[in-house]
């Protein structure tokens, strides 16, 4: 496999002055004080190798370094320390665009921007149909840029970076803005250059894209990568890390009457197996164990599954399932068992909750602190759940 | 090599033709107000000068004009020029290609409305009966000199402007200063000639000059003299050019 970029030993500091002095007066007055600086250390020694036709996923928390990655690889920062290769051209399309001029009609924006990124005069001609079509703005071809929605121009944006015929895609946060028709064309787009053997460097908070499209992925960490491979690992980490840092919700804690304490959450599978990982179709159970110390009547137990992206899948609970438990006084536990599961592959978050009988007042609340995964065992999975359907043919 | 000095060419005559339309299109006589600018300039210190003062300078209205429109030119492409990169920060922040086509494709703007400018001496010439020979040709020497010296102070204004924004009223008001200190409104000849070499270590007080030379009296000034101005442009522009260059990596985090 030929290498299509390696960044070596890269480091990436600012400065923060504590007080700005960008006037002359300022750093006139400034010289009598001791100006104080922080370092702020974006990239620690970063090392990667990209392989030309990767796709690549970046992901991280904000402030982790990735728009840093990014901007370094396409030449925008210069790094304090170590070494980059590239090899072929780079079209980058950086936080929602490549940098339009707003004074200048989407027209002119187009010609310049296209032969930022390198097209002759002849190409831009031949491509100027498509892209306007594909960023659907042939309606607004003279109007000022200024006067385009963000989404608008993130599509011309992508547009005229698709064009631009590259070896090495940068794109951070594509999804971010843009309907779901624009979404579904980017998706088309990244599979077109997974056929032709492109590289694509995808930066996202949605870890679903990564796994969705990339063959690898590094995890950023406060400038440092502290995972890299296959983006389902990664993203496990990614995970990881974050459920060790979220502390419980303190909201719910002022307010919650300890006589039920929930101790923990265990998944099993259909043979009574311990484990974390299902199918999309088999049955999992989900025990949770509570204490008790002081009986209590008519508690509510109640789950909550999120996809790892947030979305909300499904809120269950005792009540509303009528499956009413009049008292407990004991510690024991609970199964909530969801028949033959209809969630596709992925990666879920559980929550689980003990309320009073009204459902007002809880007794312990435990969000988004157990995961499970569903296995990807099929290539084509579309929507959220898997709905039982039948289908029937009269012809 | 070759292919990425193609793309940096297109890129500048993307950028020079851009720059033009974004400098005029928002005021209501356009293009016109910048050819207007210098001719008003002109007519206010013509009527001072010659008319009420009376001056003694043969050709007095010829010398003027020439040295109001290269002076406009530099002043206002200077004063353009530093902020082209702060102008320019949407491009410069999201894809790289060379810094200092930005400014370029700036001051190429500003030699364009020169150029135009110029159009309007000759008539001017015509008007006034000074013939125009062949000594003229040798102008085009020091307008590519202009240019240089233009360009490598804006290199090197541009440059300073990131670290201090108020970098920008400062050259107003030097501006203001070497408007005043410059052979615009008078010719060297009336200056005492103990002055004389401090006056040419402006090299816009030798470009005005000379030029001045080649159209009234139709004389090219002396090997030696170019010679100098050739080095003080060379100077001028590398330096600039070189401290831009020195401090270009940072820009994209500058702005």
């Amino acid at each position: 496999m030929q290498k299509a970029l390696t960044l070596s030993n890269i480091s990436k500091s600012f400065v923060l002055p504590h007080e700005k002095r960008d006037t002359l007066k300022e750093n006139f007055l400034g010289l009598m004080r001791k100006r104080t600086y922080e370092q702020f250390k974006a990239l620690e020694s970063v090392n990667l190798s990209i392989q030309k036709g990767d796709f690549v996923g970046i992901i991280g928390k904000n402030g982790s370094g990735k728009s840093t990655v990014l901007k370094i690889m396409a030449g925008i920062y210069q790094p304090d320390s170590g070494k980059i290769e590239v090899d072929g051209t780079i079209a980058p399309f950086l936080e929602l665009g490549i940098g339009f001029q707003p004074e200048l009609t989407a027209r002119e924006n187009i010609q310049v921007n296209a032969t930022l990124l390198g097209l002759s005069k002849k190409q831009i001609q031949e491509k100027f149909n498509d892209i306007v079509k594909f960023a659907d703005v042939e309606k607004f071809l003279d109007l000022k840029m200024k006067n385009f929605s963000s989404g608008m121009q993130a599509r011309l944006a992508f547009a005229i970076a698709k064009e631009a015929d590259a070896d090495i895609y940068l794109c951070d946060e594509v999804f971010a803005v843009g309907d779901e028709a624009f979404q579904q064309k980017c998706i088309e787009v990244f599979e077109d250059w997974k056929k032709m053997g492109k590289t694509l460097i995808l930066v996202s908070h949605n870890p679903s894209f990564i796994t969705q499209f990339c063959n690898k992925a590094f995890l950023l960490e406060k400038g440092k990568i502290v995972a890299n491979g296959d983006p389902e690992t990664v993203i496990d980490e990614y995970h990881r890390r974050i459920h060790l840092e979220s502390k419980p919700q303190e909201i719910h804690k002022d307010f919650i009457v300890s006589d039920i304490n929930i101790s923990e959450v265990r998944f099993f599978d259909h043979h009574g197996i311990e484990t974390n990982n299902f199918k999309t179709g088999e049955t999992i159970t989900a025990r949770i164990f509570y204490k008790v110390k002081k009986p209590v009547k008519t508690p509510v137990f109640g789950i909550a599954i999120h996809r790892d992206d947030g979305v909300h899948i499904s809120g269950p609970n005792t009540k509303t399932s009528e499956y009413p438990i009049h008292e407990v006084k004991r510690d024991g536990y609970l199964d909530c068992i969801i028949n033959q599961n209809s969630l596709l592959g992925g990666r879920y978050v559980f929550t689980v909750s003990c309320f009073d009988e009204t459902c007002t007042r809880p007794y312990d609340y435990h969000d988004k602190q157990y995961t499970f995964s569903i296995e990807r065992n099929r290539e084509n999975q579309y929507g959220l759940i898997e709905l039982p359907v039948t289908w029937r043919h009269y012809g | 090599m070759k292919k990425s000095n193609d793309k940096n060419l297109r890129i500048l005559t993307e950028l020079v033709k851009s720059e033009f339309k974004l400098r005029y299109q928002n005021s209501f006589l356009g293009y016109f107000w910048t050819l207007i600018k210098p001719l008003l300039l002109f007519g206010v210190i013509y009527l001072v000068f010659s008319v009420f003062m009376q001056s003694p300078i043969p050709n007095y209205p010829v010398y003027l004009l020439l040295g109001i429109i290269l002076w406009t030119f530099f002043s206002e492409a200077t004063l353009i020029g530093m902020n082209s990169i702060l102008a320019k920060r949407d491009l410069i922040t999201k894809i790289y290609f060379p810094r200092s086509i930005i400014i370029f494709a700036s001051t190429i703007s500003s030699l364009i409305t020169l150029l135009l400018n110029l159009v309007i001496f000759f008539v001017f010439m015509l008007i006034s009966h000074v013939p125009i020979q062949a000594e003229a040709l040798f102008f085009i020497v020091y307008i590519i000199e202009l240019y240089m010296v233009t360009t490598g102070v804006t290199f090197f204004l541009s440059a300073l402007y990131l670290h201090f924004r108020d970098f920008q009223h400062i050259w107003e008001i030097l501006l203001q200063i070497g408007f005043w200190l410059t052979p615009i409104i008078y010719t060297v000849s009336i200056v005492p000639v103990q002055y004389h070499r401090y006056i040419f270590l402006n090299p816009l007080a030798r470009i005005i000059e000379y030029s001045r030379d080649i159209f009234i009296n139709h004389h090219i000034p002396d090997l030696g003299l170019n010679l100098v101005l050739l080095l003080m442009a060379v100077v001028i522009f590398g330096g600039g050019y070189w401290f831009f260059k020195a401090k270009s990596s940072q820009i994209a985090e500058k702005i």
